[in-house]
């Protein structure tokens, strides 16, 4: 089920009075917990569960195995190397098959056709199921630690289920690590306390730029500028683009915002996922700030692994790049996806480059076209992001130099929305502290009422039409 | 909670007992349900007729009758009408006909003007969630040539079956006497119609395709095209393309003969048919689908019934074509 329905409601009011009532039965704490998710999961498609059930058996093995395989020093000797291949092949294997099967087959099925070879590989559609892309990641990072000693002993069958499928990241993140996850759920109860407030405050803010700002911004302008840009002018295409930049964060940390704050009100904190992206001055502050738990997963898990910071220019350089591209590529499986990732990857590398040679060389202004710049290259790569085809992206930059025409799509709540989200990155941290404190003093039947008033307001506001709820390429 | 951690500044006196959590949220989400109820009483009954619309209609209305008594559903229907939004009853009513017919039934020699780039033609289109893709694929497909002015308002989960949840007559009724005036409408409707309809009468029709059903799905389907009829106008209904399961493949075959049928009898109307551009060698339902070049395209989402941009640029350029053919565009 999806956060923003009045069935994850339901379930959560549940899952919130029967997991803190049993809290002190750790054990039953935590089979609960892993209940409630394949429950929650196999709302989706029953047949699913299995998929999630066989990924956490294979995996929980492995590293089973691979905490044994180690010699005196504690690294992986031969076999154990062998198997960590393995696992980690495994499961991008099955993340492959599932994500990419038609992607490969359509591009080789292309490569033969030059040659007048017919259909290589036989073109099926398969039903890629929810959350693959986040278990997946999820279990090549426990292995990867088991190899590397950052976890001190595997975790038990039944806490790396929990780890593995916890309902509130199990299908769009926040990707959390198994350092950050079992202490908590180890730790043994002390009081039934509960971050109550920061969790509302998530939750509340999360439904509100999921549901309200990026459904709108999506059905008002970027769905049908991406659709059909050939209808539009100069300045409407690039009010659709900021409109998506905008509806892209509001979807997404709205979203994780909510898993963020459901974790909390269940006693397990997560990681911020988002930290206002578009007030960044550079890419790679872009990058701390944008999806942090997955930049930090490309790091640790790739970058490093290709070699990281370690070496020539040139080859940090190609690390840079090459994360950067397969990075883009996890997010859907097309070539735009790519060109995404790739934008980002040589805007890194020019960065870098101009750093180096600029740093402390700039005028007071700079600052200014520092931030200019850094969101219309995030914006730029937004495009390709969001366009179906290459075709469409370069007739949309095209156009947004050539086609003096036209603003008629555009009306005043449209702009003051996109120049009023744009602003919100530039809140003080301390504003949003404030609030919390106001709240915090409500008597509790103020703080319900408060709440509610919040959700109904939401839910008017809300655009019509029950599939508008925008899902991202990434919750497959 | 973290172990060796101090208590972050931000978060001292944030800690609350689960117990006060719990009965805040139950108590926000009580105030939301009596500030809620006759909404998602309104929506519980748009949903299929069956056993689990029974159960949440059933779920609601005493909240609902509780937040009427206590004028609490006043605010949300203040609001509702601010913004206009919201949906009517259960009664598909066809409003009377406003556009001015000829009193001649004698068809014209061409059923829509020829447009020309100083006065393209003013195309809508629009329906339920199957017209998003396409809808869009068609402003692109019809925006190039100059001479068609295209208007895209699909309307997600909408149907002929249930104007609770969407009142297409009010609707189009609208839209057909709009100014400057629609010299074609394109529409499709079907994807969400095979379920329960109710009659005006109040007569409950469960099974779709049944006698009754078809009886009274015809009267709203003739009603919606008697509707936009006018003087110069075309009329493009779309019918539903093969779906991959085989239940909902056997409803949309027999909506679209109901289509086909009313259409025939109109000379208004044209049908088109998506069927067969979308059927593998074998007639099946396949998303893969050898394209106008020859070359296999991927066509449908993987949900197994909506198109992805491919399919729907396949259905918009069947549509073109006969609007270009009324029009006399080569």
């Amino acid at each position: 089920m999806l956060f923003p329905t009045v069935d994850f409601a339901i379930f959560f009011v549940v899952v919130f009075a029967i997991a803190w009532t049993i809290r002190p039965y750790h054990l039953w704490w935590r089979v609960f917990l892993v209940a409630a998710s394949w429950f929650f999961y196999g709302f989706w498609e029953p047949a699913f569960v299995l998929l999630l059930v066989g990924s956490t058996a294979a995996n929980w093995a492995i590293g089973h195995d691979l905490s044994r395989m180690k010699d005196v020093e504690g690294r992986l000797n031969t076999p154990g190397r062998a198997l960590l291949a393995f696992g980690v092949a495994l499961n991008l294997a099955t993340l492959g098959y599932f994500k990419y099967y038609g992607f490969f087959a359509e591009e080789i099925n292309d490569l033969f056709g030059l040659v007048g070879a017919g259909e290589v590989i036989p073109l099926r559609q398969i039903t890629l199921p929810v959350a693959i892309s986040f278990f997946t990641f999820h279990a090549i990072s426990y292995l990867v630690d088991i190899a590397r000693n950052d976890i001190e002993e595997p975790m038990s069958p039944l806490d790396f289920s929990l780890y593995l499928s916890f309902f509130p990241h199990l299908v769009a993140g926040p990707i959390v690590r198994v350092t950050e996850f079992a202490p908590q759920i180890r730790e043994p109860l002390g009081e039934r306390l509960v971050l109550a407030v920061p969790a509302f405050q998530l939750i509340v803010f999360g439904l509100f730029k999921k549901v309200v700002i990026s459904s709108y911004l999506a059905n008002e302008i970027a769905d049908p500028v991406f659709a059909a840009p050939g209808q539009y002018g100069s300045l409407e295409i690039l009010v659709g683009v900021y409109a998506y930049a905008i509806q892209i964060f509001a979807d997404f940390s709205g979203y994780t915002d909510i898993a963020i704050g459901c974790a909390l009100l269940l006693g397990v904190k997560f990681p911020q996922n988002f930290d206002q992206p578009y007030r960044a001055f550079s890419l790679q502050d872009f990058w701390r700030r944008w999806h942090m738990t997955l930049s930090r997963w490309l790091r640790d898990y790739l970058y490093i692994p290709l070699g990281g910071n370690r070496g020539t220019k040139a080859f940090i350089y190609r690390n840079l790049a090459l994360t950067m591209i397969f990075g883009g590529l996890w997010h859907g499986a097309a070539l735009t996806f790519v060109a995404w990732g790739a934008i980002h990857g040589f805007g890194l590398v020019i960065e870098r480059e101009l750093r180096e040679r600029y740093e402390g060389r700039l005028g007071r202004f700079a600052v200014v076209w520092q931030w200019l710049i850094t969101f219309h290259v995030v914006c730029l790569a937004w495009i390709f992001f969001r366009a179906e085809t290459f075709g469409t992206a370069w007739e949309m930059l095209w156009r947004v130099l050539t086609a003096w025409d036209g603003a008629g799509a555009l009306s005043p709540l449209l702009l003051i929305v996109i120049a009023g989200s744009i602003a919100a990155q530039f809140l003080p941290d301390r504003l949003s502290g404030s609030l919390r404190i106001s709240f915090s003093r409500l008597a509790p039947a103020a703080q319900a009422a408060t709440l509610a008033v919040a959700l109904v307001a939401i839910d008017i506001l809300r655009p019509g039409g029950r599939l508008a709820l925008h899902l991202l390429p990434v919750l497959r | 909670m973290v172990a060796m951690e101090p208590e972050p500044v931000e978060e001292q006196g944030l800690r609350v007992r689960a117990g006060r959590v719990l009965a805040v949220i139950a108590g926000a989400l009580f105030i939301a349900l009596l500030l809620n109820a006759s909404e998602l009483e309104r929506e519980a009954k748009a949903k299929p007729l069956g056993t689990e619309r029974d159960v949440w209609v059933g779920i609601w209305k005493p909240f609902a009758t509780v937040s009427r008594s206590l004028y609490l559903d006043r605010p949300r229907a203040w609001a509702d009408h601010a913004l206009d939004r919201g949906g009517t009853g259960d009664v598909f009513e066809l409003p009377p006909a406003t556009a001015t017919v000829a009193a001649t039934p004698t068809a014209p020699a061409q059923l829509v003007r020829t447009p020309s780039a100083e006065e393209p033609l003013r195309i809508w289109i629009g329906g339920d969630s199957m017209m998003k893709v396409l809808g869009e694929s068609f402003v692109r497909e019809a925006g190039g040539s100059g001479l068609f002015d295209p208007v895209h308002e699909p309307q997600l989960e909408s149907g002929l079956t249930r104007p609770d949840f969407f009142d297409w007559p009010r609707e189009l009724n609208r839209l057909a006497s709009v100014q400057p005036r629609y010299d074609v409408f394109v529409v499709m409707f079907g994807a969400n119609d095979a379920q329960g309809i109710i009659e005006p009468n109040g007569t409950i029709h469960q099974v779709e395709g049944s006698a009754g059903w078809v009886a009274e799905y015809r009267r709203r389907v003739a009603g919606v095209m008697d509707l936009l009829r006018a003087d110069g106008r075309l009329v493009v209904w779309v019918g539903q393309p093969v779906m991959r399961s085989d239940g909902l493949s056997d409803d949309m075959a027999m909506m679209n003969q109901v289509y086909r049928e009313e259409a025939a009898s109109r000379p208004w109307v044209r049908f088109v048919d998506l069927w067969p551009l979308f059927v593998d060698s074998e007639g099946d339902y396949n998303a893969y689908i050898a394209d106008d070049d020859g070359e296999t395209r991927l066509m449908r989402n993987p949900d197994g019934v909506h198109f992805v941009r491919e399919g729907g640029d396949r259905a918009a350029r069947a549509i073109l074509k006969v609007i270009r053919a009324e029009a006399k565009v080569d």
